[in-house]
């Protein structure tokens, strides 16, 4: 069996095994109100949830698709199932009472190595339901709740949760915000109670194996007053030749003075549809850091949007963008200032090849009530090849007069002085492109955890692979 | 009808994709003073019907339901409006520069309006191989009242040839303007536009640059200075398929009052266009707070050996410089005034014409005497 091991395997093969899925319980495929009452049956939704689904349902029929963003016509959800029940009744704490294909899955993606050695708790979710969630016994005793979002519902915490589940993102928000609110399944529910500094990481791993199924997990984090957490978010699927779908939904609430750092590393296949929607609110003197890999998916639009609605609330977003053949990935950002002192820093990298379209998107909002805010964007943009394509659209509405807005772009190519000057030092040329675009990438694999930033370079390198001739 | 269309939507709620208009294009009668250089011709075709082999007055029904903008000529209000335009059968004034020649007096085109209407003027300037020609328009009214004004400016500028277009625009705080700019740039040619936006109520503006030939230039340059209610819709694109064809767009204002803008500027390099640059840039003082600025500055790139950068500074003035000023012992009211100016002025220096200075400086309370 091949497994991770974290430096040396670049093989995509880590990421693209499957399993049968023939022990796993479907609902059948399209999306009618029979469709979602099941999942209601299925999850045991409470009243007010079984009517919020359906509301959904019918915002998600009345909203016309995107006509902006790339093409989702080979989407098609009368042939997407939108719930799918692994082969295990409930979530598992203990790591051994996992069934063996999922446990197998997992191990082979590192999951249980690096809940070891170096996070302070794990959830995994394969297809539609969370499958393990662990934290640490030091983490819960500080008060920290991390479960999947069903057992919240259910618990100590559902009050809670019904306050605050998709008012973020309201099902009214776009038309795949509304479809998350009709068939959402499955994630996480993380609260840090006030004053509580988690030095090491929580991290969810979504794994998706149904061939033309959907996931739509819910993430919902309460970070209190002058608490801090770091949430790592990982992703991968098998690929299929049929389109898969992801419409996840993650809503981050931040506290005053507190700080959230928000780190995906997204490696869909690339026949997903990849139409996930993240929004955090920050209240005054806190932060909010998204830390962003796009690597996979066949298509996808994924701008996590920071809403500073608190004196001195900050956001910081780093992110890279790695568009290959077949993929054409609308990413980037939105930040709505809307108090006063409130600031933004958006530094983001894309880089295209073999056919690969990148778009970078983007919308900084000052409002009336941000005196004093500042906000500063810079987007860079590496065409490796000449099949390739590249966007830049970014978009400003400053209504203050106190305020500071900087926006700065670039776009460019590989100079042919560094590949020849790293040639003559030994590389090849192949090796020698790979370097400059991980060296091109480092402003997010610097933000990582070891691991992670390790993953990231190997991921490029293996994007980068046969980009000669 | 949609005008200044983004080439490439985004987000709907933004509502930046284009600008919602009424344009009537049953033009009341005007006569526009002109001063023509000696050795440029001029001459009237029909809009849609802009080949000399067409007669304007042997159109027919049917000739009238074609679709024809002209020959490949693209504007900055995009394609819906040409669409309408196109069948207007409105007048198409076309100058002809000759070849080789360089023009030491510029064409002037004085645009003053002196009463309420709906005016229109659309004109196409072609400038031969070789030459070099410049183009002045003065835009302003008195005792217009509501005037509805649109203007179309054209260009076909062919080999080796350049053209510069000055456009100043003094009109009343009643008057609604419609500005479209579009043509195309042949090997070795060059483009350059100098616009300042000193007047009008609502204003839209549109400018539009095929760099279709080898090493062919585009350079803009605006200002406006915007104040009470004025609200101005702008759309610049840099449309680079020749190899090595170069654009620099440069935006500068001031919003003061209740006053706000949309500048929409695009650099889109299409495969083939080799070894091309193309920068932009913008530079916005708001000065109170219930003003609105949207910007929405766009690369777009389907080449890979290109250079395409853009940047933007939005807000208030640099500190370090207000403080500067003041401690020469300038009052912070008169700091503001001076960097607000100077937001403008940039422009202004550009602009060489003797005649069109001492307006400029007449309107502004300026005289340089």
């Amino acid at each position: 069996m091949k497994e991770k091991t974290q430096v040396e395997d670049i093989d995509r093969s880590i990421y693209d095994f499957r399993y049968a899925d023939e022990d796993a319980y479907k609902v059948e495929e399209g999306l009618t109100e029979k469709i979602v009452g099941k999942i209601s049956d299925e999850k045991n939704d409470p009243d007010w949830m079984r009517e919020f689904r359906l509301k959904s349902l019918g915002i998600y029929n009345e909203i016309p698709v995107p006509d902006w963003g790339p093409s989702i016509d080979g989407l098609d959800m009368e042939h997407i199932v939108t719930y799918v029940r692994p082969n295990t009744k409930r979530m598992q704490t203990n790591w051994d009472d996992v069934p063996e294909d999922i446990k197998d899955t997992f191990e082979r993606l590192g999951i249980p190595e690096a809940e070891r050695k170096s996070l302070a708790g794990v959830g995994a979710q394969y297809d539609s339901e969370l499958v393990y969630h662990n934290v640490r016994k030091e983490v819960s005793e500080r008060g920290v709740v991390y479960t999947d979002i069903e057992s919240a519902l259910r618990g100590e915490y559902a009050e809670l949760i019904k306050e605050k589940f998709m008012t973020l993102v309201p099902p009214t928000d776009h038309k795949f915000a509304a479809l998350h609110g009709a068939v959402w399944s499955g994630g996480s529910f993380v609260y840090v109670p006030k004053g509580v500094h988690l030095d090491i990481p929580l991290q969810s791993y979504f794994r998706l194996n149904a061939k033309g199924a959907g996931q739509f997990e819910h993430t919902l984090i309460i970070v209190e007053d002058d608490a801090y957490l770091h949430f790592i978010e990982g992703c991968s699927a098998p690929k299929y030749n049929v389109a898969n779908l992801h419409a996840g939904c993650v809503e981050l609430f931040v506290g005053k003075n507190a700080t959230l750092r928000y780190s995906t590393i997204e490696n869909w296949s690339k026949n997903m549809y990849n139409l996930n929607t993240k929004r955090a609110i920050v209240d005054e003197g806190g932060k909010i850091e998204w830390i962003s890999g796009s690597f996979g998916s066949h298509v996808s639009y994924l701008y996590p949007m920071s809403v500073l609605n608190g004196k001195g609330a900050r956001s910081e977003f780093t992110g890279v963008t790695f568009a290959g053949n077949g993929q054409n990935l609308d990413t980037g950002t939105k930040i709505v200032h809307n108090a006063p002192e409130t600031s933004s820093y958006v530094n983001t990298r894309s880089i295209s090849k073999d056919g690969g379209i990148n778009t970078f998107r983007s919308a900084v909002v000052i409002g009336a009530k941000a005196k004093g805010s500042k906000s500063a964007v810079s987007c860079e943009s590496l065409m490796v090849d000449d099949i390739s394509r590249s966007d830049t659209i970014p978009a400003m509405d400053v209504r203050c007069a106190d305020a500071d807005v900087g926006h700065e772009a670039k776009i460019g190519r590989i100079s042919d002085e560094t590949v020849f000057y790293l040639m003559s030092r030994g590389l090849s040329e192949e090796e020698a492109r790979a370097l400059i675009v991980r060296g091109f990438a480092d402003n997010v694999s610097k933000e990582l955890p070891l691991e992670y930033a390790v993953e990231m370079n190997n991921l490029i390198t293996l994007e980068m692979k046969g980009s000669i001739g | 009808m949609k005008i200044n269309t983004l080439p490439v939507k985004t987000w709907n709620k933004l509502r930046m994709n284009d600008c919602e208009a009424e344009i009537d294009f049953d033009f009341e009668e005007y006569e526009y003073k002109e001063e023509i250089p000696e050795g440029v011709c001029k001459k009237t075709l029909t809009v849609g019907y802009d080949s000399d082999e067409v007669n304007p007055e042997n159109l027919t029904p049917e000739m009238g339901s074609r679709p024809s903008f002209g020959k490949g000529l693209r504007t900055g209000f995009g394609g819906e409006f040409a669409g309408e335009l196109g069948k207007s059968g409105a007048p198409l004034i076309v100058y002809e520069f000759g070849e080789d020649v360089k023009y030491e007096k510029p064409l002037y085109q004085d645009f003053t309006y002196t009463s309420k209407g709906n005016f229109g003027n659309i004109s196409e300037f072609r400038v031969g191989p070789g030459t070099s020609a410049t183009v002045i328009q003065f835009v302003t009214s008195k005792d217009a009242g509501e005037a509805e004004i649109f203007i179309q400016s054209r260009y076909r500028i062919e080999k080796g040839a350049s053209l510069t277009l000055i456009q100043v625009q003094t009109l009343e705080k009643s008057c609604r303007f419609y500005n479209d700019i579009g043509g195309n740039v042949k090997e070795d040619g060059s483009f350059k536009l100098i616009q300042l936006i000193l007047g009008g109520k609502s204003c839209a503006y549109g400018a539009f640059s095929s760099l279709e030939g080898a090493r062919s230039r585009f350079e803009s340059n605006l200002a406006y200075d915007l104040d009470g209610e004025d609200n101005l819709d702008m759309n610049y694109v840099a449309d680079h398929t020749g190899p090595r064809s170069e654009s620099n767009i440069k935006a500068s204002g001031v919003l003061k009052g209740n006053a706000k803008k949309l500048f929409r500027g695009t650099i889109d390099f299409h495969k083939g266009c080799a070894a091309s640059k193309g920068a932009e840039a913008e530079d916005v003082l708001i000065i109170d707070d219930s003003c609105e600025n949207k910007t929405i500055p766009l690369i777009l790139c389907d080449e890979e050996d290109v250079e395409g950068s853009h940047g933007a500074t939005i807000g208030k003035p640099d500190e370090k410089q207000v403080f500067y000023l003041q401690s020469r012992g300038i009052d912070e009211g008169e700091v503001y005034r001076m960097i607000a100016r100077s937001k403008v002025a940039f422009v202004e220096r550009m602009i060489e014409d003797e005649r069109t200075r001492r307006r400029i400086s007449a309107y502004t309370g300026e005289d340089e005497e």
